[in-house]
């Protein structure tokens, strides 16, 4: 076991853009992308903020070049966006001779055509394409069937930890010499399904969410598809080719602790993150920037800032969650993040927690508020928490 | 690394609880539908957790539970639950009360339930266990990439032991859905005779087989686990061709193979594609099968791994899973071949 | 008052699944989180969802719950003053 993980291409839309670049751009100018609901006809959706991708499923359908949208679930519109991006950018072709993977990840699935559709499947017979489409496993065999891959398919729901789930198995296939290239990430749509389970839950919070302030009321929901291309040393070597930087570290771990709330001092997310800093080979103190999970609930931000002020011994590096500019994504969350992370470190800046304005009373610090550029940054660490305590942290360096 | 079947739980249609014995008689129902034996769920879970859960999650913990007592093993390195469709009942629950109160008075408990990994970290919770979790969800791939991941871990020494499963129930919405897209036969049909039927659909079924998968030696171990594979495809040549290079790299011919499990499962839509592969590759092996028992579901072949690791364990093959062959003399090597309707083909070799 | 607390102790039990327990098996003083009932943080969620659907009393603050679940008296009590249905 031995050979570094490379990723050699990203892909990623989102409430702040429909490409890497647009990303950057909302991200450099600090532009977030939270406002009221356009798409989706909820009773809710004058009433909470959230992260929604600007193009409706037409403007997708055609942007995809797709001439007949039907059996198309927005999850996969997105998905097919974000991974042909990935694929471009790591001038993918299709190889028999390379052993190519796809992991992706969603909690939804395709559940925004089923909640719309549900009553007419029974009733009047209609629409039955979006039956087969519901489960998670639709939207990556359409990508699979768009970008010819065959040799290993999978999905993976794990809650707000999936896509990093997703980036944590592509780097062990890697590692463990199974497959030669690997496309990962996840895709997430809004629906109304979500948006009433989180709301039942109340912790959404009606405004611009604030991670890591003391007066943080919860999350606000978005939605994205983000995808990064893996790719093994052997492969990046013999082909010369260029790269973003390699997967370093990666750990999960499970909290025990209880079905949706951390534990108060974070107990899983320590044991993550250490797992990613040992796979890595890294110090604590040579982590340059944490993108935190940093929901913005009264739960998760005191948990992950405790269990960062555990493993950092009291003298964290920067933070911020990147949360305020995209809402939380869920399932896409890990990926989308772990773009921002490459960014962050290709560029060399730190990314703002935007809405900041009060530091929580039981943590030691605050995290970072404005967009400082020029900043010397080797190793990111990138935290995503889900429900069941399903916790994953993973490390990206500049090599 | 060598890796090895330690324990068993398996809770299906058939009886199966008793892990290291087959079913002696088999129930044998005319239906569409076939339903799992529950145990009682008051020996495993306390009703204060039992209270919220549906009948998928009480299937997973109990079977889990089994699965570990099976191999006497306490707190597993990790853990990996394989689902098709996960919480489906509470799916339904919230996403019709959902319509029906026009998004009022909904309740989180149902929410809760239905995200995927409920199963997975329901067991962590259960066992106290901080060690990595994993929840797959791809279909008839869910298990055979689990496994992937599990043997990894096994390699990676991130775990010692791994608690594995497959685990998917059948609701009569998602039947009735899928009915319509012709997944299941259109009359109640005796489940023996389910692989004869020559029309088009399947039974569906539903189960929940976890296993504990260990690198150490053991004389209670069932089998290794020698090897596994997935292909996304629907072209039977390159099939073939990874077939062929997966023996290769197993150092393995077929001669070596006593008996093939496949996942025939009664459709004609499907069916003839097992057989072409037999054609194909000339393979005279002895056929067993395991939808009969079970009904289709996404997660079958995990029930198809528990009785094939049971028929090396015992030397023996019930003749109710033998499919038009003689039994083999004796069984060193079992292939299990399974595949959803012609793009998804999985296999997993099991060995003495 | 008794009939609003057996009223309530019978939705307890259907709402949380509390299976072969019956309305007698529940104390009235007894606390119905943590040690007693056992009934857990979604458990509150789910309490307020009741009592908004069935007696149209909303609580805007869920830290209120915790007084006003704190036993079956004390929430029959809550309901019998603030019903609206």
């Amino acid at each position: 076991m031995s050979g570094k993980v490379y990723v050699t291409g990203i892909g990623i839309i989102s409430s702040i853009g429909n490409k890497v670049t647009e990303n950057l751009e909302s991200l450099l100018n600090q532009k977030p992308g939270i406002s009221r609901i356009q798409h989706i006809d909820s009773i809710y959706s004058e009433h909470i903020s959230a992260g929604e991708v600007g193009m409706n499923n037409e403007e997708l359908c055609s942007h995809l070049g797709i001439k007949a949208s039907l059996g198309y679930t927005r999850s996969t519109l997105l998905a097919l966006v974000a991974a042909k991006e990935a694929c471009d950018d790591a001038l993918y072709t299709a190889d028999e001779n390379i052993r190519t993977g796809l992991i992706s990840a969603t909690t939804v699935g395709g559940m925004d055509k089923s909640e719309l559709h549900y009553r007419e499947f029974h009733e009047i017979n209609t629409h039955h394409c979006y039956i087969a489409t519901h489960d998670c496993a639709d939207h990556t065999e359409k990508l699979a069937e768009e970008l010819h891959i065959t040799d290993f398919i999978t999905t993976i729901s794990t809650a707000c930890s999936s896509s990093a789930n997703a980036i944590l198995l592509g780097s062990r296939l890697i590692r463990n010499g199974l497959l030669d290239r690997v496309l990962v990430g996840g895709s997430e749509c809004l629906s109304k399904f979500h948006i009433n389970g989180f709301n039942s839950m109340q912790i959404l919070d009606p405004n611009p969410c604030k991670p890591f302030d003391e007066n943080r009321k919860g999350i606000n929901l978005g939605e994205a598809a983000a995808y990064l291309m893996l790719e093994s040393e052997d492969l990046v070597k013999k082909n010369n080719k260029k790269y973003h930087c390699v997967v370093s570290g990666w750990g999960n771990a499970c909290e025990a602790f209880h079905q949706t709330a951390s534990s108060p001092e974070g107990t899983g997310a320590v044991l993550a993150m250490n797992k990613a800093l040992k796979t890595a080979n890294l110090l604590p103190s040579e982590i340059s920037y944490i993108n935190a999970h940093g929901t913005g609930t009264q739960n998760n931000d005191s948990s992950e800032g405790k269990a960062i002020e555990t493993v950092f011994q009291g003298i964290p590096p920067p933070i911020s969650s990147t949360k305020p500019f995209t809402g939380h994504t869920t399932s896409a969350a890990g990926a989308v993040e772990a773009i921002f992370s490459i960014l962050a470190l290709q560029h060399q800046i730190l990314l703002p927690n935007l809405n900041f304005s009060q530091q929580m009373s039981e943590l030691s610090f605050s995290p970072v508020t404005s967009l400082q550029p020029h900043t010397p940054i080797r190793h990111v660490l990138s935290n995503s928490f889900g429900f069941g305590g399903n916790n994953t942290s993973l490390i990206f360096s500049a090599e | 690394m060598e890796y090895y079947i330690r324990g068993i739980g398996n809770i299906s249609p058939q009886e199966t609880l008793n892990s290291r014995d087959f079913p002696t008689e088999l129930h044998n129902e005319n239906s569409t539908i076939l339903k799992c034996i529950h145990p009682d769920y008051k020996d495993y879970i306390d009703i204060s957790s039992r209270r919220r859960m549906g009948n998928v999650v009480k299937m997973g913990i109990a079977s889990a539970l089994i699965s570990l007592k099976d191999a006497g093993i306490e707190n597993p390195g990790a853990i990996i639950t394989c689902t098709g469709l996960g919480a489906v009942e509470d799916t339904e629950k919230f996403l019709n009360s959902m319509l029906d109160n026009n998004e009022q008075f909904l309740n989180p408990a149902v929410f809760i339930q239905t995200t995927y990994n409920t199963i997975s970290s329901l067991i962590a919770i259960r066992l106290n266990c901080k060690n990595y979790n994993s929840t797959y969800v791809h279909r008839s791939f869910s298990f055979e990439t689990g496994l992937i991941d599990a043997l990894m871990l096994i390699d990676e020494n991130e775990a010692e032991n791994v608690l594995l499963g497959g685990v998917d129930d059948i609701t009569l919405t998602h039947f009735t859905l899928f009915d319509k897209l012709d997944y299941w036969k259109k009359s109640p049909i005796n489940q023996v005779n389910l692989l004869d039927s020559k029309s088009i659909g399947t039974i569906a079924g539903e189960g929940s087989t976890f296993f504990t998968i260990t690198n150490q030696e053991h004389p209670e171990n069932y089998c290794r686990i020698k090897g596994v594979f997935t292909l996304f495809s629907s072209d039977i040549e390159l099939v073939i061709k990874k077939f062929n290079s997966f023996l290769q790299t197993k150092d393995i011919s077929l001669n070596n193979i006593d008996l093939i499990m496949l996942g025939l499962n009664g459709d004609s839509n499907f069916d003839d594609r097992y057989f072409s592969f037999m054609k194909v590759l000339n393979i005279n092996t002895p056929m067993a099968v395991y939808k009969h028992l079970s009904g289709d579901y996404y997660t079958s072949s995990a029930f198809a791994t528990a009785l094939s690791a049971l028929a090396i364990y015992k030397d023996e093959v019930p003749d109710y899973m033998m499919y038009k062959s003689e039994k083999p003399k004796s069984i060193k090597n079992i292939l299990i071949y399974n595949q959803f309707r012609g793009n998804e083909h999985s296999f997993i070799l099991l060995g003495k | 008052m008794e009939d609003l607390i057996k009223e309530l102790k019978q939705e307890i039990i259907d709402e949380f699944n509390f299976e072969d327990m019956t309305a007698e098996d529940i104390d009235t003083e007894a606390p119905l989180f943590g040690e007693g009932l056992g009934l857990d943080s979604i458990d509150a969620l789910s309490l307020m969802v009741i009592l908004e659907k069935k007696y149209g009393i909303k609580i805007e603050d869920p830290k209120d719950g915790k007084k006003i679940f704190s036993t079956v008296r004390t929430l029959a009590e809550y309901i019998a003053a603030n019903r609206k249905q």
